[in-house]
């Protein structure tokens, strides 16, 4: 059929066997070269990624089609017998033939590279992204010290939709080496690396594993807790621990504790203790750490819940042993008695752990009865006057009037 | 009171137990690390000067690009590669650590480990303790008491 119209076409001045070819090399450079990738892509690449895809990697594949398009043009131009004057075979033709011929393979090879390329670039595409965007972040870092807002809604996006398992922990890896980067961008103000990592981690590192609490799974949130313990260790040495840098403190905090009650909620014990771990290594955090510690106790983990205790009551022994000023209205005080409280409401063994852990941690040498009094009564108003938590109030006040030879 | 740090990626499944014993008792502050880098954080704070310092033999690397020069002669053995870098490091970045004891607690055998007793290590014979089902709660708090007092 194709020859049949083709072969009609003499008064154009194209040879059948020429027209043939060249419509041969379009027709397989339209179906395989471009058709093929493209049900690849719709079958392998999720709907919410093939933006970013294109935005991201397809820049390239632009030019290739443009390239091939170029080439065929070329080459029909130069079947055309009256323009290469190729009427039948002769000696005086082999240079042109070589020449056609090599085109026609160069357009083959090229399709067949963007071919095999096109079948990796879907199979990893996730990788792939969060690199290409990892290096756009930090190129952009260096240049201005700060973070494209496209980069980071894009990263936001990829932690979100990106499969859970070991694409996602692939993409949280990205993400250490991506903090890491930016840590050691040596001309950067501590100002800027504080708002780069803070903003990093609130759109990446916690979504990736708390926007969806059914799906995720334990694998990732260790690796999420690991690169939020990372960044915390290596941010504190390198930009300090002042006032003015706790932004990026507060947001690695408050993502330990996303994730910590998160798998609270999946009943994933080894997750909540180790995010109590982490928690706890961070100066200036109690709040987050009763939060969860609180969280496990109403879930029926008293073993999490006795660890946040512990490791509150740990920072409370150091701040009365310090003789701190005003210790008796610190917040570390008021959040870890708040939390004995709460397991103190538990009854049975609850009341002689919750009963120890008050003695051991309050009966120092300089402690006057007076000085638990007003400890406890400036708890009980910190729960109720500044964070509304009325039942924790009525817990710390009822430890207060039953609990045994303690007051 | 003993500051301790143990450095162990099973605290959170086998060794669960042990660590919750740990964690009951008031003479004992614990802290736990899960790989080197974690580890080397805790061990290079000067602000937490371990009494007794507990380490498994292998674990991950962690994230922190300075265990890859480590990685294949290592071989997931980071204990002694961070036990190696403390004693050699004491007069400076670890001079908080002098009066530190350490412990090695792993499954493997002494014999499958004869640098961590010659120098720079220097590790007591008791101070390793091979981890068995038999090994109890009780046994393993006394075996830090005995190492605080090393």
């Amino acid at each position: 059929m194709t020859g049949i119209i083709l072969f009609d076409w003499f008064h154009l001045g194209l040879s059948g066997e020429w027209v043939s070819a060249a419509i041969g090399i379009a027709i397989t450079y339209a179906v395989f070269i471009m058709g093929v990738p493209a049900l690849i892509f719709q079958t392998f690449i999720p709907e919410a990624l093939r933006n970013m895809y294109n935005k991201r990697l397809m820049r390239r594949s632009h030019q290739i089609f443009t390239t091939q398009i170029l080439l065929i043009v070329i080459l029909l131009w130069m079947i055309n017998p009256k323009v290469c004057g190729i009427e039948e075979y002769g000696p005086s033709n082999d240079f042109l033939a070589y020449v056609i011929y090599g085109m026609t393979f160069l357009i083959l090879l090229i399709g067949h590279v963007h071919l095999i390329w096109k079948f990796q670039t879907s199979q990893h595409i996730g990788k792939q992204l969060s690199k290409k965007i990892a290096e756009s972040v930090l190129s952009h870092f260096k240049e201005k010290k700060e973070i494209k807002n496209e980069d980071l809604e894009d990263l936001g996006l990829l932690a979100v939709e990106l499969p859970n398992g070991s694409i996602k922990n692939a993409f949280l890896d990205c993400i250490g080496q991506l903090i890491e980067d930016i840590l050691s961008v040596a001309d950067s103000k501590p100002e800027a690396i504080n708002k780069a990592i803070g903003d990093i981690v609130e759109k990446t590192v916690d979504p990736s594993v708390t926007s969806s609490i059914e799906k995720t799974n334990a694998e990732n949130m260790k690796k999420a807790l690991e690169v939020l313990s990372f960044a915390f260790n290596q941010g504190q040495r390198r930009i300090g621990n002042g006032e003015d840098k706790s932004y990026f403190k507060t947001i690695i905090s408050s993502s330990i504790k996303e994730i910590g009650v998160c798998a609270v909620i999946r009943k994933d014990l080894a997750t909540v203790m180790n995010a109590i771990e982490k928690l706890s290594q961070i100066d200036g955090v109690s709040r987050d750490v009763y939060t969860l510690g609180d969280s496990a106790l109403q879930q029926g983990y008293m073993q999490a819940s006795v660890v946040a205790s512990r490791k509150l009551g740990d920072r409370v022994r150091k701040v009365i042993a310090a003789r701190e000023p005003d210790w008796v209205e610190d917040k570390r005080v008021c959040a870890w008695i708040g939390l004995v409280a709460r397991i103190y409401q538990k009854s049975g063994h609850a009341h002689r752990y919750a009963e120890t852990q008050i003695e051991v941690v309050l009966e120092q040498p300089h402690v006057h009865q007076d000085d638990i009094h007003l400890t406890f009564k400036n708890a009980q108003n910190y729960f109720y006057r500044r964070l509304a938590d009325f039942s924790t109030a009525d817990a710390i006040l009822e430890l207060q009037q039953n609990a045994t030879g303690l007051f | 009171m003993i500051k301790l740090l143990w450095v162990d990626d099973n605290l959170d499944q086998d060794l669960a137990e042990k660590r919750m014993s740990l964690l009951m008792e008031d003479e004992i502050e614990s802290d736990f690390a899960g790989d080197a880098t974690e580890a080397y954080f805790l061990l290079t704070d000067r602000e937490k000067e371990y009494d007794v310092v507990l380490m498994d033999l292998r674990h991950p690397a962690g994230p922190d690009d300075i265990w890859n020069e480590y990685a294949e002669q290592a071989d997931r053995k980071f204990g002694p590669v961070l036990l190696r870098m403390v004693k050699e490091n004491q007069d400076s970045k670890f001079n908080h650590l002098s009066k530190t004891r350490y412990g090695v607690f792993t499954i493997e055998t002494r014999e499958e480990n004869p640098d961590l007793f010659a120098p720079p290590i220097n590790l007591p014979e008791q101070n390793y303790k091979m981890k068995t089902h038999a090994y109890d709660e009780k046994d393993f708090i006394n075996f830090i008491y005995a190492l605080y007092k090393s």
